[in-house]
């Protein structure tokens, strides 16, 4: 019983914070498909920016992660306008090629210059909240409650945003048919721009989430946005329903995994979880069976 | 143009090549030797992987763990079977092939970056498994301990490194007419009609299944060779060559050289391994600067430099003899 | 036909590449008037569309709409002008609700939103009980009908309509067309692309025929719609 009350409690905190972390990367892909690698660096962006302004400058959590996800609007921005609109409309090997390859270079970028500003050493956020309670057998810290909290609301928001907004609607338009968009008079440039910078927004945010779980390392956010990716593949690459179901399913099972078979296994049976729902249901959750196969 | 009218001329530019490439090691300094046999190791990798990615447009990321594969076969065999280094490293490179056709198999009905992500959680869970490994069966995150390779240990290190540099230049020039070959051939065109449109190549009569997976089996017999070359030239094998880093740095040569290209991926390996080696002088930022040039040449030259090489040889070639009749001047496609 | 056209394509040449499909095709389309461009398939009345909502930029000639040129616009921007296009094969988004399909398109006039949908819907009943279903599960009807709400909740002042009947069932064509109708009523322009002429009695003033990229037949659609050998020979050429 304790187990499985602990195994859902773990679980919906990580499913909760994967969950941010991978509507970002499936927004962008959705869109634009672009696949972006350099999610792991905007992640971890997220978390230095939060301890810069939490931890050096004392101002409190909540300001921090507005701040940090300022920040990572503005490194989305950054990335469509020198990596994407140069290469919009090059063609389709062309443009995945490009892009991918571009993504890993900026990652190589972000890392750097996070190691040149802030040193190697592990940082960690202050936690939102201190205390705890101790329910049975199990620990659950408040900090860790308050951040899946957080990340619930972080979702709820976005999918009302994807839901009834203008630019959210013309976001998904422009990502389900760039021409059939043009004709409602949605211009796809300034849409892009902004998919981009929502994206970039929501991986910072969930960076100063996974900030206040785990220690800030600058290659940090390589582990975290494999997740994502798995996260993204099993929803259906580029369905933010899919996704979220995806994450909260995908945090059940790393839990389980921790506590049946060791930390040690939970990344191997997640990959090995993404081979199978690729041989199984290629297009995951939620998403179309004809873009898969061949 | 056949393979076989286009014999002379590959017979005469690898003389070249071996007219340029074999003094090299009285002339240069040691660093640049050993700098050399890294490009020759890289570049094979690099074209075999643009084989199946650039080529058969099957977005592999596995590359690197068949070349691992085929490192600790061979390593593994020499330290614990006492196999001769020659045997161990043929073995190896049928554990890679092995190690290959496992991944073909279920990205065969797949496309795209599907294709990316199932073969990165091979290369994954290999990573994973190889760095966790805690029974002694392959050194953990240490690796397998010292073994003696091709060349005796016995001999001085600029000798070893004289001998080594002929096996490394022996093995690219022997692989890449191999595949230059195969890609002028019926199997090449059926390696790139795969690769530009599946769905047209499949309705023509070829065989996706046979296409694809004989397409993985050559990418890793070169994989493999390139991977068992590496474990004996360093008497050693460890997981580091599994890193996302040097996973970057072999992908960036395929696209930085050009990909669907022969000549790009060696082009690419001669520049990302110069480079990474320039860079080296810059201390912290080497990383940024490599992350900058892979960044900007992704995004200026999405096509990679080959085919801006190759025009430039052609414009060359113009000058030189201007062409007889106008025939000549009509647009000529970039290979 | 009246002297300001709303719509004024001048001698546009141009196609997919090399292929040239129109060569100086011209047509008006007046305030409050409904033409029709007729004329046999693959002879480049699609493509004439394309280009007067910018999704094609003509090689030569050129397209005013209220007198501006728009031929070198992005189409979004035409779009925001007040000419919506309701392409051929609807090109509804599939995923989406039919609600949020609608939605989109009260892109340009988003704080109406509410107010136009009510009234539009009131004219599509068949869409009333899909609202919360995704467009992928309509059926071809249905999603033609979509595809013009959604084109008319911009609030266009033209309406470019390409093959409003195509593989339609002959009573949801009637309801189509009845519904076109009322549109020419409430005082939108219309230009409607067809094949066949037989539904367009009542409904189009002018008629234009086209054949191989030219304007082989031109006339009120009351004279042409009439005298049937006149277009027969047109189309036989």
């Amino acid at each position: 019983m304790n187990t499985a009350v602990s195994i859902v409690y773990t679980g919906f905190v990580l499913g909760s914070i994967f969950a941010t972390s991978a509507v970002g990367l499936a927004l962008m892909y959705g869109t634009l498909r672009f696949l972006n690698l350099a999610h792991g660096g905007f992640l971890i962006v997220g978390g230095y920016v939060a301890w810069l302004v939490a931890d050096r400058l004392g101002v409190p959590f909540y300001l921090a992660m507005v701040i940090a996800t300022v920040a990572g609007a503005g490194l989305g921005l950054l990335t469509y306008f020198s990596m994407l609109r140069p290469l919009l409309g090059v063609g389709s090997p062309r443009w995945d090629i490009a892009t991918i390859m571009a993504s890993v270079g900026l990652a190589i970028i972000i890392e750097a210059v996070i190691l040149l500003v802030f040193g190697p050493r592990l940082k960690s956020l202050p936690p939102a909240i201190d205390g705890k309670i101790i329910v049975g057998t199990i620990v659950v810290q408040y900090n860790a409650l308050f951040i899946g909290v957080l990340a619930v609301l972080i979702l709820v928001v976005t999918h009302w945003f994807l839901k009834s907004s203008r630019s959210g609607i013309a976001l998904r338009a422009v990502a389900e048919n760039v021409q059939a968009a043009y004709l409602m008079g949605i211009p796809s440039g300034r849409v892009f721009a902004s998919t981009v910078a929502i994206a970039g927004a929501l991986a910072t945010a969930a960076g100063v989430l996974l900030g206040s779980f785990y220690l800030l390392r600058p290659s940090g956010g390589l582990d975290p946005m494999m997740t994502a990716i798995v996260v993204v593949v099993f929803g259906g690459l580029g369905s933010i329903p899919g996704t979220i179901v995806a994450a909260y399913i995908i945090g059940m099972l790393q839990a389980a995994v921790s506590v049946f078979l060791g930390v040690k296994w939970a990344s191997p049976v997640l990959f090995a979880f993404m081979i199978l729902v690729l041989i199984v249901r290629p297009y995951g959750l939620y998403g179309r069976p004809e873009d898969v196969r061949v | 143009m056949g393979v076989r009218e286009s014999l002379p001329r590959i017979s005469a530019t690898l003389l070249a090549l071996l007219a340029v490439a074999a003094p090299l090691p009285f002339i240069l300094p040691e660093y640049m030797i050993t700098t050399l046999i890294m490009f020759f190791i890289w570049a094979v990798v690099a074209q075999s992987w643009n084989l199946v990615w650039g080529i058969a447009g099957v977005w592999t990321l596995g590359q690197m763990a068949i070349f691992a594969m085929a490192g600790y076969v061979t390593g593994w065999l020499i330290l614990h079977l006492g196999l001769s280094p020659y045997l161990a490293a043929v073995l190896g490179i049928v554990g890679a092939v092995a190690a290959s056709v496992v991944m073909a198999l279920p990205s065969i009905r797949l496309r795209g970056v599907y294709v990316i992500l199932m073969t990165i959680s091979f290369h994954e869970i290999f990573r994973i498994l190889l760095t966790t490994d805690t029974s002694g069966f392959t050194g953990g995150i240490f690796g397998l301990p010292p073994f003696e390779g091709f060349v005796s240990g016995d001999l001085g290190f600029g000798e070893r490194t004289l001998i080594q540099y002929y096996i490394a230049l022996a093995m690219l020039l022997v692989t890449a007419p191999i595949v230059w070959c195969i890609l002028h051939s019926r199997l090449g065109l059926a390696f790139k009609a795969m690769g530009q449109n599946p769905l047209y190549a499949a309705a023509r009569g070829i065989s996706i299944f046979r296409t694809q997976v004989l397409a993985f089996i050559i990418s890793g017999v070169l994989a493999g060779a390139a991977g068992a070359y590496w474990a004996q030239y360093f008497g050693t094998m460890q997981p580091a060559v599994l890193s996302y880093d040097t996973m970057v740095m072999v992908f960036a040569m395929m696209v930085v050289g050009g990909w669907a290209s022969f000549s790009g991926p060696i082009l690419g390996a001669f520049i990302m391994v110069w480079l990474s080696e320039l860079l080296h002088a810059t201390h912290e930022l080497r990383e940024l600067l490599l992350g900058l040039v892979i960044f900007v040449v992704s995004v200026t030259l999405p096509d990679g430099f080959a085919p801006k090489c190759a025009r430039l040889l052609r414009l060359i070639r113009e000058k030189a003899a201007p062409p007889r009749d106008a025939a000549a001047r009509l647009p000529v496609r970039d290979r | 036909m009246s002297d300001t056209a709303l719509l004024d394509v001048r001698e546009v040449e141009g196609g997919y590449g090399e292929y040239r499909v129109l060569d100086g095709l011209s047509i008006r389309v007046g305030e409050d008037e409904v033409v029709a461009v007729l004329g046999p398939n693959g002879h480049g009345k699609t493509t004439l569309l394309r280009m007067i909502s910018g999704l094609l930029r003509p090689a030569r000639g050129s397209i005013y709409f209220h007198g501006q040129p728009i031929h070198a616009r992005a189409p979004a921007e035409i779009a925001g002008l007040g000419i919506s296009h309701i392409p051929q094969g609807d090109l509804v988004f599939p995923q989406m609700l039919v609600r949020e399909n609608i939605l989109a398109g009260a892109y340009l006039r988003w704080s109406e939103r509410c107010e136009r949908m009510r009234r539009i819907l009131e004219d599509f009943p068949r869409l009333v009980p899909r609202l919360n279903v995704p467009a992928r599960v309509l059926s071809g009807g249905e999603r033609r009908m979509l595809a013009l709400a959604r084109g008319l909740m911009g609030g266009p002042q033209l309406l470019i309509v390409d093959e409003p009947s195509l593989g339609l069932a002959p009573s949801v064509r009637d309801s189509v067309y009845a519904l076109l109708r009322k549109c020419a009523g409430d005082g939108i322009s219309m230009l409607l692309v067809e094949e066949k002429a037989t539904h367009l009695e009542g409904l189009a003033d002018r008629v234009y025929v086209v054949e191989s990229g030219r304007v082989v037949l031109e006339g009120a659609a009351v004279e042409i719609l009439r005298d049937r050998s006149q277009l027969l020979r047109a189309y036989m050429g």
